[in-house]
Formats: structure tokens, sequence, C-alpha cells
């Protein structure tokens, strides 16, 4: 059971992981990854509420009749994602209103219902926990490091504090325009993409 | 006036485009976008269910949700995704019925979409842009119909660009998923040309 | 399985996944309403400190710290935009509650064609003193909106107590390309504006302007690479100085200093009559008709 648990923790994080490979829950990781701390409590909000919705999900799965089943997991989803969006104005006001409209769309983000579907609905409620905290974290990690390099690369900063100190402010590095930009993120995860099939060339597409 | 709604409208669709600036769709974006015909009709399921649900979410904020609308000092709008959610889901299972009765071509055509698309975050995500910028009714109309033709455009041109990049030697760890990050990537560079034009 | 389908036990079990989320929900939402009020409240009052110069580079302060020097040194008062003369209140809601922009979206006050694409403009605007521990007005805090690249720039104007001197800008929320027009957040920029002076001396006349290479006491250096936002701030100068919103307020305090404080520290009734005064007050008419004369040219 423990290795069992360790191998649903473990496995989004590489072989499966829900943004790389699966093509899962994209959409916020590109808005709010131009800094490393709205990325930070992004992925700490998603792991939240992954872990949480599969949670309750799969406690009640075999109660849930099938013809109401995506509207029951989508009350669920949203409830958790509003509870965090409260939470996260009551405490983290700077940064949830960088967040904006980016912690309701948890809700529609599409590991959050996929593992719901895919995972609580059948298995139970330890395991679905454990799926749900280690696809949060497998979000994390790109997340993370994208965030990590467009603000390093884009404003010398690691959580806003200078590391390589900007041309402008008298320094000596001149930032990556592009790296601030949105499309940035796209190069950055397609160019992990790019890294994790060639390590693992099982990922490999067919032509 | 009516400039203000074309104004809306132009503005949604090209210089605020929902695939492309702001990123939001992008899961069907990507997943559903390897051939034009399917894109085309992913693209007009988001249109139409944009136009729908979009204004439909308005008149439930300005008239039940914000504070003081119902009853006087009851701000619900803490209720927003829940209800906004609520109401893209129903919206959606709706008219796919109304299809299937009415217009079964057009649900053939559409059908297979039309659940993918209550869980498109570009739906929910035109909702949560009307509350942020304040649009009224007939605003969201127009900005909901507007956002769902940027969202089928973009989506038309990288299938386009797929099937042409077929014939394309990519390297193989970087072959369809991770070629099309890069793709999209450099659509979203050339979309942004569009900010700044004043209407 | 039958069971689970038929539609009693389906309406029922919605009915109860509603109640227990709503419940959820609900109680979240009431206890943290009174935190994320005071967190509202205390970045609005944050934005302004740093504008007046009260707020030092990454100083951390709780929010009671925030509020206490807010309340201490900051005061806020509501002007009449036509007249420029102070108010006590709109309808019994004193300067700090009542909300301008709010005000005018509800009551769908239109704002003249202008290029700074402000669509509401209230009757009444609000605006901040900076006082001294003696009570004399320092500064003038002036809150300012207006259309840049790709959204609207909300922030703040601090002028000095003579009407005329820039004494800082900020900007609290804006969605400006980072890099290049978000550079409207560098702190090198806004020290520009110290200093500079917003009006051709002796007219109504708004000069600030941000332009490229710039010089004299009027220019401020226009943002590398944004173009668009750049002339967006200069818009917004000539808006919100302008005889439409606060310049007839402002060419009152060049000419006779900033008005006494009304409201709880001064005599109650000064606002009420401020409307009528106003039109048999010989002084500050000149300043209305240049104003006037100004916004003909356009």
């Amino acid at each position: 059971m423990a290795s069992k648990s360790k191998e649903v923790l473990l496995d989004p994080l590489l072989n499966t992981n829900p943004i790389a490979v699966q093509v899962l829950g994209i959409c916020s990781a590109l808005a709010v990854t131009s800094k490393l701390e709205t990325a930070v409590v992004m992925s700490i909000a998603l792991t939240v509420v992954v872990a949480l919705s599969n949670l309750s999900i799969s406690l009640i799965r075999d109660y849930i009749p099938s013809s109401i089943r995506i509207i029951v997991q989508l009350t669920i989803i949203a409830s958790l994602v509003i509870i965090t969006d409260q939470v996260l104005k009551a405490f983290v006001y700077d940064v949830a209103t960088q967040l904006s409209v980016f912690v309701g769309l948890i809700i529609t983000n599409c590991i959050v219902m996929g593992r719901a579907e895919a995972f609580a609905m059948q298995n139970e409620p330890w395991p679905s926990f454990v799926d749900g905290v280690g696809n949060g974290l497998g979000y994390s990690l790109i997340l993370i490091s994208v965030g990590f390099v467009r603000e390093l690369l884009g404003s010398g900063a690691v959580f806003g504090v200078s590391v390589m100190p900007l041309v402008t402010e008298g320094g000596w590095y001149t930032p990556n325009g592009l790296m601030v930009l949105s499309p940035a993120a796209f190069f950055l995860i397609g160019v992990a993409i790019w890294i994790m099939r060639t390590i693992n060339p099982d990922l490999v597409e067919e032509q | 006036m009516f400039e203000h709604y074309l104004s809306l409208l132009v503005k949604a669709t090209f210089i605020e485009n929902m695939a492309l600036a702001f990123f939001l769709g992008m899961c069907s974006f990507l997943a559903v976008s390897q051939k034009v015909k399917t894109a085309i009709g992913l693209g007009a399921a988001v249109v139409f269910v944009l136009t729908v649900t979009c204004p439909l979410n308005a008149a439930l904020y300005h008239y039940v949700l914000k504070e003081g609308a119902l009853i006087e000092g009851v701000d619900l709008s803490f209720l927003n995704f829940l209800t906004f959610i609520g109401t893209i889901a129903a919206a959606v299972q709706v008219v796919e019925m109304a299809l299937e009765k009415f217009a079964p071509a057009l649900h053939a055509a559409l059908g297979v979409f039309l659940p993918l698309i209550a869980v498109n975050c570009a739906i929910l995500g035109a909702s949560l842009f009307m509350v942020d910028r304040d649009y009224y009714v007939v605003d969201s109309l127009f900005f909901g119909f507007g956002s769902g033709l940027g969202f089928a455009l973009a989506i038309a041109a990288l299938a386009a660009i797929r099937e042409k990049m077929r014939y394309s030697d990519v390297p193989p760890a970087l072959r369809g998923l991770g070629i099309t990050f890069i793709v999209t990537g450099l659509m979203a560079i050339g979309f942004m040309m569009f900010g700044g034009i004043s209407l | 399985m039958a069971k689970k389908d038929t539609p009693v036990y389906i309406a029922g079990f919605a009915l109860g996944v509603c109640l227990v989320c709503s419940l959820g929900v609900s109680s979240a939402a009431i206890m943290l309403k009174s935190r994320q009020e005071v967190n509202a409240t205390v970045d609005r009052q944050k934005k302004v400190l740093d504008v007046a110069g009260l707020l030092l580079p990454g100083q951390e302060m709780s929010n009671d710290e925030v509020q206490a020097l807010f309340d201490e040194r900051l005061v806020p008062q509501l002007v009449n935009l036509k007249t420029g003369e102070p108010v006590a209140d709109v309808d019994g809601v004193g300067p700090a509650e009542y909300q301008p922009m709010e005000a005018a979206k509800a009551a769908k006050l239109t704002a003249p064609a202008n290029e700074a694409k402000v669509r509401f403009l209230p009757e009444v605007g609000q605006v901040y003193y900076l006082v001294d521990d003696k009570g004399a007005v320092k500064k003038l805090i002036l809150p300012i909106e207006g259309y840049g690249l790709w959204g609207f720039l909300y922030g703040y104007l601090a002028l000095e107590a003579d009407g005329q001197t820039i004494a800082g800008i900020t900007y609290y929320k804006h969605a400006e390309t980072p890099g290049l027009g978000g550079e409207v957040d560098n702190p090198r920029w806004k020290g520009l504006w110290k200093g500079k002076k917003a009006f051709t001396p002796g007219t109504s006349e708004v000069a600030i302007a941000v332009v490229k290479n710039a010089s004299g006491e009027h220019e401020v250096d226009s943002l590398s690479g944004a173009t668009i936002t750049s002339r967006g701030v200069s818009n917004m100068m000539d808006f919100w100085l302008g005889e439409n919103a606060y310049g007839p307020f402002l060419a009152k305090v060049r000419e006779s200093g900033p008005p006494a404080i009304v409201g709880a520290t001064a005599p109650a009734g000064d606002g009420e009559h401020a409307d009528a005064d106003a039109d048999s007050n010989p002084e500050p008419a000149p300043a209305k008709a240049d104003g006037h004369g100004e916004g003909e040219a356009h």
C-alpha cells in the first residue's frame, strides 16, 4: 500500500505530468507565471483544491447518481474554489488581486475535473487524496519552474529580490523583454516537453 | 451607441483574443486543433455557447448577485463562480437537447464538442471578465459573441498550421504537443500587434 | 443501481449536495468578510500613503500601522468638481465613505468626450489632504484614471499645497505590457515627476505632458518602447487637471491656498452653501473663464 501511494504521488511529477504529458490545465499556467510569487500561490491553491475535491468526491462516489455526476462534481469543485478564493483574499490580499480571475478559473481547470472523473470516481478516499496531491505537485513543478525562469530572465529577480541587477537600475543585466510577456510561457513549456520527452522517449508521439 | 458595441465586438475578437491574448480555453485549443474541420466545429460551438451564457450570467449578476440588487445591503457576489458555472453547465445541456430535437444536422456537427465546452475556461473566463469590467447585459452579448469568434478564428488558424506541419521534419521529442506550444507562442506574439489599436 | 436512478433520489441528492456546499461557502464568506474589507481599505490607504511620500520602498507595515498613519496624516475631502468648492457630504455620506466613481456609475453620469476615455465622471470628487502635525495642508492627493494600451490605469497624483508643483504619481492597477508600459511602476520613472509644474504659470492651462527627450519644468520623459501608454498618461493629466475635473478646484488652490478642511474639524454648514456661493463669489471667476477658453480650443 505504501509503495502504491508513493507511485500515485510521484508518477504525475514526471511520467504522467498533467501539463506536459496530458495537456491539462495549461490556461492558468501561462498567465500567472511572470512572477514566482503568483506562480507559487496559484500552485498551492490548485493543489489544495484538487486534493480536497478528489477526497470529497471519492467519499460520496457510491451515492452519486450517474445522470447528474458532472454537475455534482462541478458544484463541489466550485464551492472549494470559492472558499480558496475567499481565504486568499483574506490572508494574501496583494497576491489575490494579482491572480484576479485566474483563481476562479481553477473551477474549469481540466486537471481538477479530469482527476475527479478519472480517478476519484473509481478509487478509495485515501489514494484519491494522494493522487490529487500528486497531480497538484506535478502542475506546481511546471508552473514554478516556468515562473522561476521568467522572473529570473525577465526581471533579473527571484521572489522579487534582485539577483542580477538591471541596467536600468545601474547594474549589468539587460532584461529579456520577451520573458515577461505571456508567449514566453508557451516557449518554455514547449522546451520543457522537449526535454522531458528526450529523457523519456516512451512519451514521443507517433507521426 | 452602435459604435460602442462595434468597438466592443472588434476588441473582443482581435485585440483581447480569448485564446491568444488571455490564453483561456487552452486545453481544448491544443487538443482539438489537429484538423481544420473539427477545429471549426469546436469554434462554432464556443461562439454559440458564449453568446448564450455571457448575457445570461450578466443578467444574473446585475439583477441577483450584485450588492443591493436583490435585497438592499445583501451582497451575494461571493456566489458568482457557483452561479456562473451552473448556468454554463445548464445552458450547454439545454442547447444540446434543443439542437438534437430541432436541428439534428447541427447537432451531429457540434454535438461531441458541447459537453467539452462546459469546462472550457474561455466560457467561464468571459463571464468573470464581464464582472471585472462591468459589462451590462447588452454589452456582454456583443462581448460574448466577439470572444467566441476570436477563439474560433484562432483555433482554425492553429489547426491549419498543424495540418501543414505534418510535412515538416520536427525533432521526434518535439513532435505533436511540443511544437504546438511553440507555434501557439509565435501566434500569440503575432496577435500582440493588435494591442494599441484604438477604436 | 435502480434505486440511484429514481427521480426522487436524484433530486434529493442534488438538494443535499447544494445544501452542504452552500453552507460551506456562505460560512467561509461570512467569517472572512471583515478581514477582507480591512485588507481592501488598507490596500487603498497604502497607495495613498505611497504617493504622499510616507511609505519608504521595501518598508513592511502592519495593517494597524498603516491605518494609524493614514488617520494621523491624511484627511479625505469632497470637492464639487464644477465649482471647485469643498463639500461637507453628499446626501449625508461623509468624505471618508463616499465613493465618487461608484456613485457616478450608478447614476450614469457620463463624462464629456475625452482622450483619456473616462466614461463616468462624478459631480463631487474625493481628494486627500496630507497634513503635518499642526494640521496645515502640505499636499493634495487626487485619484486619476484613464486608458493606456491594454486597459485602464488607476492611480493617484500628488500636488504640493500650491496646486501647481507635482509631488508624485503612482498607479495601483493597470494591465500594461510588463517591461514596457508596465514601467509606470518603476520608481525611477515616478521620480521624474517630482517638482514638475502642472499648469502654465498664471493660467489654468494644463501644461504637464509626457514626451520624448523631455526638457523644462512641464515635461516628463516618456517610457521607452511604450508610446501609447505614455500618451495615455498625458491624456489622463489633460483630463483630470482640466476644467471638467479637478481644474476649478486647483485654480482656487493656486489663487488662495488649499481651502480649510471641512467636515469633522470644521464648523458644519460650510459645505451646504458651497454651490450657492460659487456664483456670487467674484474670486474664482477668472479661473473659470480660463478653463472654458481652454475647453473651446480643443
